[in-house]
């Protein structure tokens, strides 16, 4: 220890702490850099597409891609590869039903009705009984089911929204009324949900106002 | 150290910035994406893999695929085709209107075109200026007439048959993790679902890829296959004057599944193609004689 001791006094420049003196950034530096960093800017604003994440080269901007691109709205198209697998095998795919056997979804007054708050409930827990589908009677007999589309989780809100969308309102079907959005279908399953998954009849649904 | 506190700073400042920059931007811009609607085609894209396939990544990372393929589809530019969808009811001056921005057309196929209700394409890869420029043209006519921008993706990478278009933040959101590789040792491989939809041909290549690529720098992963006795998936490859019967072990199987669930997906809203570019039907069966 002593050595040691001994060396830093002969050096004594290594024993101070290092301090900073002011010293300040020369001016032409500063511009320099302010002038990098607007060019940078310039170059950002001109090349990232405002930044937006469906924004990538060679597009210029969201307006110049969502020109580009398909005018179909998403949840019809969807619904309908939904509706080809689940529903068409009774329904038909052009939505008009089997007389006497599968009711027609095209102009009935179940499907087209002001809110969707009736049809939900259908596709998602199912239907038994007797229907009346614009004046016309399905299922005298009482014995035939619609099997339940939606229960267990198969479909998500989304998913559903989609097909009662095509359902409600593309040209396959043939009918125009407004479109279902996830909400309404969350909201019709959590004000069914103490009923469990039974189907529904069609006493039961009346009782649903749908104006 | 008489500037303790602002030697802090700076440090401190130093690594939020770019702390917000690398991790916090990137979040907030791409971080809430989700599977896409394929635009016409009413699929979702990507889809989750199952089963296979997902393990397979494990085994793609465990193999070292990725230090020679990449998976990442990059995109030169676009050009474009020009449509004319509906005549309207000055069908003369329309295709006079067509003569006028492209006379390389002859009268005769342009009355014909039309005429034509499916749809009339009068410019072919042109820039985007030059094809708005004839859609407004052939809009002045009016009544009607309608016209339709057809954006056709092009580039190094998609001339070689790697992907029909760029790959986008979109089509990685069920990689865990990314496989985007850096060397192209090997072709790429965002798309080799569709390039080589047959299992057999993937085992044989694993097996030993000269056998099916002349030349190829790859190195054989015997250990993915046995030699069993099963019938499921057995490949007959042929070595030099020898032919080894092998089974792919669960491994391999794994891998290959994972391959095949590669595709480039279909159209997205961020990257729009031409309406006819679909996805090819679901993987091929595998051969299983293993005939070449």
């Amino acid at each position: 220890m002593s050595d040691e001791a001994k060396n830093n006094d002969l050096n004594p420049a290594e024993d101070r702490e290092p301090s900073v003196s002011d010293v300040a950034v020369p001016m032409w530096m500063m511009g320099l850099l302010i002038v990098l960093l607007w060019f940078g800017m310039l170059f950002l604003d001109q090349r990232a597409g405002g930044f937006d994440e469906q924004v990538y080269r060679p597009y210029p901007s969201l307006a110049f891609v969502e020109n580009l691109s398909v005018t179909d709205p998403p949840s019809i198209a969807r619904g309908r590869a939904l509706y080809n697998v689940n529903c068409a095998g009774c329904h038909q795919s052009n939505g008009g039903g089997v007389s006497g056997q599968f009711p027609p979804l095209r102009g009935s007054d179940w499907v087209t009705a002001p809110k969707a708050d009736r049809l939900v409930r259908v596709a998602m827990n199912g239907l038994k009984g007797p229907i009346h589908i614009n004046g016309e009677s399905f299922n005298d007999a009482g014995t035939a089911v619609m099997l339940s589309v939606g229960s267990d989780n198969k479909f998500n809100a989304e998913q559903m929204a989609d097909l009662l969308s095509f359902i409600r309102a593309s040209k396959d079907i043939g009918n125009s009324s407004p479109m279902v959005a996830p909400d309404d279908i969350t909201d019709a399953m959590a004000a069914a949900e103490s009923r469990g998954k039974t189907p529904w009849t069609e006493a039961e649904l009346m009782a649903i106002p749908v104006e | 150290m008489n500037r303790g506190p602002l030697l802090f700073l700076g440090a401190f400042f130093a690594l939020s910035l770019s702390w917000f920059g690398i991790i916090l931007s990137p979040q907030l811009q791409i971080g809430s994406q989700n599977p896409s609607d394929a635009a016409d085609l009413g699929i979702r894209h990507p889809a989750p893999r199952s089963g296979d396939a997902h393990a397979g990544l494990q085994v793609y990372r465990a193999a070292g695929c990725v230090y020679c393929h990449s998976q990442q589809v990059g995109q030169g530019g676009v050009i474009f085709d020009v449509a004319l969808t509906k005549a309207g009811i000055f069908a003369d001056d329309v295709a006079n209107a067509i003569l006028r921005v492209n006379s390389d057309l002859g009268r005769a196929v342009v009355s014909n075109g039309v005429g034509n209700t499916n749809g009339f394409i009068f410019m072919r890869d042109v820039d985007f200026e030059t094809a708005d420029h004839a859609m407004k043209r052939v809009g002045e006519v009016g009544g009607n007439v309608e016209t339709a921008l057809i954006p056709k993706p092009t580039g190094r990478d998609i001339k070689l048959g790697w992907g029909a278009r760029r790959s986008v933040a979109r089509d990685y959101l069920y990689e865990y993790p990314v496989q985007l590789g850096s060397q192209r040792i090997g072709p790429d491989l965002t798309n080799i679902g569709n390039r080589r939809p047959d299992a057999a041909w993937h085992y044989r290549h694993l097996y030993a890829p000269n056998t099916v690529i002349g030349g190829s720098a790859m190195p054989g992963y015997r250990y993915l296959f046995e030699e069993a006795d099963k019938e499921e998936d057995a490949v007959t490859v042929k070595i030099g004057d020898q032919e080894h019967r092998v089974v792919p072990t669960e491994k391999g199987r794994q891998l290959v599944a994972y391959l095949l669930s590669l595709r480039n997906g279909p159209r997205l809203f961020e990257t729009p193609m031409p309406k006819q570019v679909k996805p090819q039907p679901a993987i091929a069966v595998a051969d299983p004689a293993g005939a070449q």
